[in-house]
């Protein structure tokens, strides 16, 4: 509650003019943001295809996919050489690649998180009524 | 004691204990794998070294000429995946996944499989396709404790 101790006259309709100031700057300040979040999204997307594109390469030509094979073909041997086949899979890994894709994924997911907690909501049937 | 209880109970409450945790584990998350990049980097380096040191003890002679270009990294030291180059027995040279020729050296206790079959060493030739599990030894070779002989993958078209 403000107090008025010195009253002043105020032009007439300034509260609604700094009203809708506030209204219009907030709704440019959330247009921007969702720029932002958009082109980070997509910018994010259009990274996760060459991302994935070299993962798979780098799992497939490291030999990555065929040491995971050798777990169902051959899982009980695998498993009493534990260490080994997790040296194994650890040094086989293709370690860029996965972080490019995990970074971008995560990037993906923050922006689009964004995106929906701060898009406008369409008003409900019975607010239009 | 009921301090300490009242202690416990608003650190459980307060935002800044779950800070603090957050960060101890992700501290602690990030020193594991540092740890774990030093010690598979570690591996990896020793097999290099060794297997550069050996190289004519297991390969014989290089081959004279330009030897190609040097590779992206270094071969996996606890196994490796790709093409059977020559055969002599216990050791057989493998070409790894990126083009470097690894020594596998075959024990009494490795194990071999093809299919749902154990087989001998012998029966193991040029030309096959195999993954390999096992450690690395002194001399640069992988002494193997499984091999999987796996149907040659598919040759791209150029």
């Amino acid at each position: 509650m403000i107090r008025n101790d010195y009253p002043i006259d105020t032009p007439a309709g300034l509260e609604d003019r700094m009203v809708f100031a506030v209204d219009r700057h907030r709704k440019r300040l959330r247009t921007m943001r969702l720029a932002g979040y958009g082109t980070l999204s997509i910018a994010s997307a259009a990274g996760m295809i060459p991302a994935v594109s070299g993962l798979a390469t780098g799992l497939s030509q490291s030999g990555f996919l065929r040491y995971v094979s050798l777990a169902f073909s051959d899982g009980s041997a695998v498993w009493s050489m534990g260490r080994d086949f997790s040296l194994l899979l650890a040094e086989s890994i293709p370690f860029t690649s996965v972080a490019a894709s995990l970074v971008l994924i995560a990037v993906l997911a923050w922006s689009v998180g964004k995106i929906t907690k701060r898009a406008p909501v369409a008003p409900a049937p019975y607010a239009m009524a | 004691m009921q301090w300490l209880k009242r202690t416990i109970a608003s650190l459980g409450n307060s935002i800044t204990a779950g800070r603090i945790t957050a960060i101890v584990l992700t501290v602690a998350a990030a020193v594991i794998v540092f740890e774990a990049g030093i010690i598979v980097g570690l591996h990896k380096a020793r097999f290099e070294t060794a297997r550069g040191e050996h190289y004519v003890d297991n390969f014989g002679p290089r081959p004279m000429g330009p030897i190609g270009g040097m590779p992206e990294g270094f071969p996996a030291a606890h196994g490796t995946v790709g093409k059977i180059i020559t055969v002599n027995l216990p050791i057989i040279a493998v070409e790894g996944p990126d083009g470097i020729e690894v020594p596998v050296e075959v024990s009494e206790t490795t194990r071999i499989r093809k299919g749902f079959d154990d087989i001998r060493a012998e029966n193991i030739g040029t030309g096959q396709f195999i993954v390999v599990i096992g450690e690395p030894s002194p001399q640069g070779r992988i002494i193997a404790k499984l091999i999987r002989v796996l149907p040659a993958p598919p040759v791209k078209a150029p």
